[in-house]
This record gives structure tokens, C-alpha cells and sequence, in this order.
């Protein structure tokens, strides 16, 4: 099948899901995913792992006009407000996530390698999933304002994680001869991906406000907003930087350099839909439900052990800070979710570490799998409970309002 | 939105320029002090000089599951070198690189305890020594030989029957992920390439970043054996195994497995080479030196116009005549030599290189033909200037004034040998003037 009548299959396929998981009261983004499943190499193979492999781009567009999106949310005078709690929050529920998931499963004999690169990958809250659930019920309120930001800082805190871990693991396994050598090279990747990616960020970010002055149309806000995150992603594949990093510093600039942030936010929304939407059918037609079976108990102490971790960590993070009794009790539940990033360093790992790859890549898509299922089901319902959704049509029939702050 | 608010982090054209200039440098800084490749124990970077760009551009899945698949496929998979097991360079196989005088390579083991490699592998030898998957080591003799492809295979004493290794029979489509694979001493070789085209029965293999090594096999993604691979840098050719099975087992029936040489380089005579050397078949362009031809006393420019009974009135006529003459028994050529007729007896020998290649070997160094003759006596010979003249009227010129003298003393067309791309010819030449 040509890439053409794929992305139309996918987009048609995802159309039906939506309306088929408003009738059964799931969130539309479960209803992309499962049907992603179905017409996937998985189950019907409609598309199949060449088209996944050419469509692959589509998917990293999408999640990078998301990241745009969340980087708004540290506009400074909103990221003061309900900063530092945000911080403690995803420092508690990632580390939290990370220490269950690596002693655990280093405790069930996994080898010590593959238990910290899982726990990594656990510490992961799917900004995708979980912005499109937001965006679904039109949710606002004092736990969507810290959940966006707290996805941002995740995504922060897992690959800065991911670097250190995958460094030490490097370092270990040399043990004596060039140690400084290699040592540096580990230390420069790490450094180089973020730092260099928020200064890319920040550069692009800078020429946007430049230009943003004279875009009068929405038309036009699309075209720059749109384009300036293609060349942020693929300028930092490019560069060897991360583009997770690239497109959240750049959102972050425009918020808080340009008077023309919420022009192109809305602009940019325009062109939202389909891409989601495509994003999430491909998400799901890469994962693999026979996985469910191969991964044993170690897979089922990483559902487990996730769960326990970022409910439990985010918590004990909340206590004694002053905010609703709302968000105490219904945040951890927004913040299963997990996928991109989490598949995305599965492909790291089997590039650095093929000899811990199918190990931990195993254990990690199938978690993916439960996640991804689970995970928007369960923010859903926190929404509801806590006083925070309101209903709203189909993001398909209406572009997602693309401000992110009530 | 609060970004519309005047309460935003950076204003003011000044503050906003000093950020980029300062992105700028941070940017400029981790591009200069980027760690560079350095040098890395030989151990390590055999296996990385096998793999390939595919490894670095495509997702590792591809290499993962080509390499899970290649793996499957080694208990199939011999590795060679020839003559003898005391030269077999096993040991220092990754420090020594594969060359013509310490050839190597790998085989596919057959199911009828044969193994099907590449005449490089062996150096063009006959004789070969397989290190077999378990690590034990077996010497054979090659049974077939396949001119066209280089494939040869060889019938290794005492090499166990493995049952057949699951060969792909249908065709393989260009694009198509495949590994060429080897081991040696626990050393894995797994290449990934793409077939970048095909070709009948043969492939076009492209990608490997480093050197695949002659009789390679190349496995698909489930693990079926498709191809042997012939040597060199990408792209290499490499053959459908099948097909290639078959055929040399055809050349075995026929009792024409194994070609013969009688070490001379043939060319068809064209219409000046016919003026001055008489009608005739093929004429002899070259010999190699202490061939079977060299040793009966063949010369340059002798005229084939029989091979034992057979006349040969044209030089595939030549060819074939030469190829069907049994190995090792003395053979009668009937050649034209200064207008005269003469027979000689040659006994001709197997021969592993490609007998329509013409001879290797030295053939000795003269002039450029450009410094010899004018530029006219060149257009009407269509003699490259670049070629190197080696003789001019049966003497040997070296230097240019050897060629000119030569040339002076021979009145009008000589006969000219010379050499392009390392194939000798001959030509006829009519000094201008």
C-alpha cells in the first residue's frame, strides 16, 4: 500500500474509532490506539511495517507541534504561580516510579543494567495521550493548570535520567582502560542533547517573535509556527540533540519573548487534528498485543510497580503543599499514561545496549500496551471526579482550543 | 494567554539579540568540542567495519532482526582460506587484511557435505581448508568451478552432513534487507546490506560500509539463505545459491566443471591484423609466462588455426575449442607462424581464473604509444596513447627510442603489441610518412 492511501486509511480508520469510543464513553485517543491495533502489522496488517517505517515522520511532527504546545505552559508569570509545587510533584512520582521499578525488578533477579534502564522508561508520563484527553473534555481548573506543566518537566526529568543512567552503565562496562575518554564521550552526549537542544530552541523561538509581528493571518501564523517546528525537530535530529528538548525550549521562548504567542498557538491548532489523530492510530498499530504474553512476571512488577510508584510518589510529594484536595487526590491518576518517549528509548537502548535490548524492550512495550490502554481511561476519570472536564464535541469537528492555560 | 501580558521574561530588542548571540555560541562550542572518533582495539572495530550505514541511518530494528536471522544461518557457514592449514591466518584473521597472497573467506555447507564459496576466497587455488562451525578444521579439493560467477565448489573430506540450510527459493525483490554473514574462532562476522538491484540469478549488494569477504552467505530476514557473495568494497555482486547449485552440478554431468588453460590471451584478428598475419582463426596476444603455452614454445602473434583436430576459423570458436581440451593430457595446436605452419604440444591445466579473462602476470613495462607514434598513425590504428607499447615488429621495447628504432627498421605496417587495462593486444600500425 502506497503512504498515500495510508494516511488516508488511518485518518478515515480513526474518524470511526472516534465516534465508536464516544458511544462507549472511553476517551477518542483509546479508540485511535485500538484501532490503531487493529488495522496494524499486528492484527491486520492494513498497514503494514514498511508504511509504519516511511510514516514514521508524521509521528514525530505531531509530538513535536504537541511539545510546542506544553512549552507555552512555562510562561513565567504562569510557571510562578504553580511552579515550584509542579517541580516537587514530578520529582517525587518519577523518582518514586524510577526506585520501585529498578530495585524491584533488580530484587526479582533482573540484571542490574536492565532494571535502571526500565526504571527510566517508568518514569515517563505520555504528553500526548495525556494532552489529548485534556484537550477531549475541555478540562480546566487548578490540576490540568499543574498537570501540563508537570508533563513538561517529566519529559525533562526522563531524558536527563536516561542520560546519566546510560553514561554510568557505559562507564561501568569499560572499567579502566580509557575511562576519561569514554567517560567524556558519555558526558558530552548527555549535555550536548539538552543543552544544545534548549539553545536551538531558543534561537528558532527568537525567530519567530522576530517575524511573528508581521504575520497578520491565521494562514500565515500556521506557516510560521508549523514550519519553525519542523525545522526544530528535524534540525535537532539532525545535530544529535534531542528534539523533545528543541520543541518544549522553543514553545517556552515564544510564550515568553513574543505578544504574539496565543495568535500562533491558535493558529497552529488549526492544524492539530489529523495529525493527532494520525499520531495515535500509528502509536497503536506499533504496539504488539502478543507481547502480553512473552513478558511474565517481570512484566507484570513493571505494570505493578509503575503504578504503585507514581501514585504513591506524587502523594507524598503534594503533602504539605497548599493546593485543592482535588488535586491531591486525583493528579497520580492523570499520570500513567506512557508512550513516545517511553518507545523512543527502547530504540535508544537497542542502538547503545543491544546486549540489554530485548530484555528491557520487551518488558517496556508491553507496559506501553497496558498503559496506553489504561492510562487515558484513568485520567479520564480523574477529570470527571475531580469537577474538571467539561463536555465538549469531538475534537475532530472542532479544532482543540490550543490555549493551554484557563 | 498570559504571553500577550507585559509581564513577559524577555523584552527589548537588545535583550533578545544578546540570547541568540549566546544560543549561538552554545551551540558553536558543542559542535567544536564534540568527542572525535579515536582509535579502538582491532577486536572491536573488525565486526563495526563489516556493519554498515544501514546500522546508523535505519532503526536498529532492521540490523536487529537481520542479525537474529544471520545467526541462525552460521551453523551453515565455513570459513576458508587456501592452500594449506598451516597458512590458514585464523588467529590474526582481524589484524591481517584479506589480500591475494593470504586470501580468505567463508562457504555455504551444502547438504551433500560440500561447500560452495567463491574462487577468492581461495586465491584461485584447488585446494582449500574449511574451518567447519564446530571449530574443526577439514581440507578439499574444489569440484566445480563456474567461470562467469567465480562460485566454486569444493568437496571437503570428512565434513559432517548438516541436513539442507533452509535456502530461499523465491525471487528476491531489489530494496529487500538482507545480512551477509561468516564466523571465524567465535568471531561473528553480520554485515547488513540492501540489495540495491537484481539481476537475473545474480545480486547487486550495496551498503556494507567496510569489505565483505568472497562466499559470504546472505540471509534474508527469516533466516533463508538467498546468495554467496563474490569480493570486494560495496556494491558486490553476489548469486543466487539455488540456481548456482544447479548449475555447477550441470557442469559436473557435463564433465565440464573444472576449465581448462593453456596460459594465452587471445584476440580476433581484424582486418590489418589478417593483411599482416595471413587469414586465420584467433590470434595469441599474450602469454603467461611459465604457463602451459609459454612451455611448448608458443610465441605473440602466433595464429590459432586448430586446436587438436578442430580449426578454428573465429575466437569463440577459439575459446570453446581451448575450454573443451581434458585436463592434464597433451594437447596438439596447430598455430601460423612468419607464413608458415607449425604444431606444438601443450598440456593444459585446471584453472580457477575466468579463461576468457586472458592472462595475468607480468607483461613487462615500454612507452607510452602516444610517445612512439604520431598522432595520425595512432587514429588509424585506433590505438589508445595511453596504451604502453611492449613490442614493435617481435622486438622488445622498453623505452621510447628502443620503439623508434624499431619502428625505422621495420618498413611500412608493423605489428605492434601493446597493453590497456592490463590486457595485452596486438594492432597493426603504419608509421606516418
Amino acid at each position: 500500500m502506497n503512504e498515500i492511501l495510508s494516511v488516508g486509511l488511518i485518518l478515515m480508520a480513526a474518524l470511526i474509532a472516534g465516534h465508536a469510543a464516544q458511544l462507549v464513553r472511553v476517551p477518542e485517543v483509546t479508540g485511535y490506539l485500538l484501532v490503531g491495533v487493529a488495522i496494524g502489522p499486528a492484527m491486520l496488517d492494513l498497514i503494514s511495517h514498511d508504511d509504519l517505517r516511511a510514516l514514521g515522520f508524521l509521528s514525530e511532527v505531531a509530538l513535536g507541534l504537541i511539545l510546542f504546545g506544553i512549552g507555552a505552559i512555562f510562561e513565567a508569570s504562569n510557571f510562578r504561580r504553580v511552579g515550584q509545587g509542579v517541580v516537587a510533584i514530578t520529582a517525587g512520582e518519577s523518582l518514586s516510579a524510577f526506585a520501585l521499578v529498578s530495585i524491584g525488578l533488580f530484587a526479582l533477579g533482573v540484571p542490574l543494567p536492565v532494571a535502571l534502564l526500565l526504571g527510566v522508561i517508568a518514569m515517563e508520563t505520555a504528553p500526548a495521550t495525556t494532552l489529548m484527553v485534556l484537550h477531549e473534555y475541555d478540562a480546566r481548573g487548578p490540576m490540568t493548570e499543574r498537570l501540563l506543566a508537570l508533563i513538561a518537566l517529566n519529559n525533562m526529568f526522563v531524558l536527563v535520567a536516561y542520560g546519566l543512567v546510560s553514561a554510568g552503565i557505559t562507564l561501568a562496562r569499560t572499567a579502566g582502560e580509557g575511562l576519561l575518554a569514554v567517560g567524556y564521550r558519555a558526558g558530552y552526549g548527555l549535555v550536548w542533547s539538552t543543552v544544545g537542544a534548549v539553545a536551538l530552541g531558543i534561537l528558532l523561538g527568537l525567530v519567530v517573535d522576530a517575524w511573528a509581528a508581521r504575520a497578520r493571518e491565521s494562514g500565515e501564523g500556521m506557516i510560521l509556527a508549523m514550519g519553525t517546528v519542523l525545522i526544530a525537530v528535524g534540525a535537532a535530529r539532525w545535530l544529535g540533540l534531542s528534539p523533545l528538548f528543541a520543541t518544549l525550549a522553543l514553545g517556552a521562548t515564544v510564550a515568553n519573548t513574543s505578544r504574539h504567542g496565543e495568535f500562533l498557538l491558535k493558529a497552529l491548532g488549526r492544524a492539530d487534528p489529523p495529525l493527532y489523530a494520525a499520531f495515535f492510530v500509528l502509536a497503536g498499530a506499533e504496539l504488539r498485543p502478543s507481547s502480553l504474553f512473552t513478558v511474565g512476571l517481570a512484566g507484570a512488577a513493571y505494570v505493578l510497580l509503575r503504578a504503585v510508584g507514581k501514585l504513591a510518589g506524587a502523594r507524598l510529594a503534594m503533602r504539605g503543599q497548599d493546593m485543592p484536595q482535588t488535586v491531591r487526590r486525583y493528579l497520580g491518576l492523570c499520570l500513567l499514561s506512557s508512550s513516545s518517549l517511553a518507545i523512543g528509548l527502547t530504540i535508544q537502548v537497542r542502538a547503545s545496549f543491544p546486549e540489554y535490548a530485548s530484555a528491557v524492550t520487551g518488558v517496556a512495550l508491553a507496559a506501553v500496551l497496558v498503559f496506553e490502554i489504561i492510562g487515558p481511561l484513568l485520567a479520564r476519570r480523574a477529570l470527571i471526579l475531580s469537577g474538571e472536564a467539561q463536555t465538549r464535541p469531538s475534537p475532530l469537528e472542532e479544532a482543540p482550543e490550543p490555549s493551554l492555560t484557563p | 494567554m498570559t504571553a500577550a501580558e507585559p509581564g513577559r521574561l524577555i523584552h527589548g530588542a537588545r535583550a533578545k539579540a544578546l540570547l541568540a548571540l549566546g544560543c549561538l555560541a552554545v551551540l558553536a562550542l558543542g559542535w567544536l568540542v564534540a568527542p572525535r572518533e579515536t582509535a579502538r582495539p582491532v577486536a572491536e572495530t573488525v565486526a563495526p567495519m563489516l556493519e554498515t550505514e544501514v546500522q546508523r541511518r535505519e532503526p536498529v530494528r532492521i540490523f536487529q532482526g537481520v542479525r537474529e536471522a544471520a545467526l541462525a544461518a552460521l551453523p551453515f557457514t565455513a570459513a576458508f582460506v587456501g592452500p594449506s592449514p598451516a597458512r590458514l591466518p585464523v588467529a590474526d584473521f582481524a589484524a591481517a587484511p584479506v589480500t591475494p597472497e593470504a586470501p580468505a573467506g567463508f562457504g555455504l555447507v551444502t547438504s551433500d557435505g560440500e561447500v560452495l564459496s567463491h574462487r577468492d576466497a581461495l586465491g584461485g587455488r584447488r585446494t582449500a581448508t574449511a574451518v567447519l562451525p564446530a571449530g574443526e578444521r577439514a581440507t578439499g579439493e574444489v569440484v566445480a568451478y563456474e567461470a562467469d560467477s567465480g562460485l566454486v565448489l569444493v568437496r571437503v573430506v570428512g565434513l559432517p552432513r548438516t541436513g539442507p540450510p533452509p535456502l530461499k527459493t523465491v525471487p528476491v525483490v531489489a530494496g529487500a534487507s538482507v545480512a551477509a554473514v561468516g564466523h571465524i574462532d567465535g568471531l561473528e562476522f553480520v554485515a547488513p546490506v540492501f540489495i540495491a538491484a537484481t539481476r537475473g540469478d545474480a545480486y547487486v549488494l550495496t551498503g556494507a560500509g567496510g569489505t565483505l569477504l568472497p562466499g559470504m552467505p546472505v540471509v534474508d530476514l527469516d533466516g533463508l539463505t538467498l546468495a554467496i557473495t563474490a569480493a570486494g568494497r560495496a556494491p558486490v555482486r553476489a548469486y543466487a545459491v539455488a540456481p548456482a547449485l544447479a548449475r555447477l552440478r550441470a557442469l559436473m554431468a557435463q564433465g565440464r566443471a573444472l576449465p581448462r588453460t593453456i596460459g594465452v590471451t587471445l584476440q580476433a584478428l581484424d582486418s590489418d591484423l589478417v593483411s599482416l598475419l595471413g587469414t586465420g582463426g584467433a590470434v595469441i596476444a599474450g602469454v603467461e609466462p611459465a604457463g602451459p603455452a609459454a612451455r611448448a614454445g608458443l610465441r605473440e602473434a602466433d595464429v590459432l588455426l586448430a586446436v587438436g583436430d578442430r580449426p578454428v576459423a573465429t575466437l569463440a570458436a577459439a575459446l570453446d575449442a581451448v575450454a573443451a581440451l581434458p585436463a592434464d593430457a597433451p594437447a596438439t595446436l596447430t598455430v601460423r607462424r612468419a607464413a608458415r605452419e607449425a604444431t606444438f604440444t601443450v598440456v593444459p591445466q585446471v584453472t580457477l581464473e575466468n579463461p576468457r579473462a586472458g592472462v595475468e602476470g607480468p607483461l613487462g613495462d615500454g612507452p607510452r604509444a602516444a610517445d612512439v607514434f604520431s598522432r595520425e598513425a595512432l587514429r588509424r590504428a585506433r590505438l589508445p596513447p595511453d596504451a604502453v607499447v611492449l613490442a614493435v615488429a617481435g622486438a622488445p621495447t622498453s623505452t621510447a627510442a628502443q620503439a623508434a628504432a624499431a619502428l625505422r627498421r621495420g618498413r611500412g605496417p608493423v605489428l605492434v603489441r601493446a597493453r590497456q587495462d592490463g590486457r595485452p593486444f596486438l594492432t597493426v600500425v603504419e608509421p606516418a610518412g
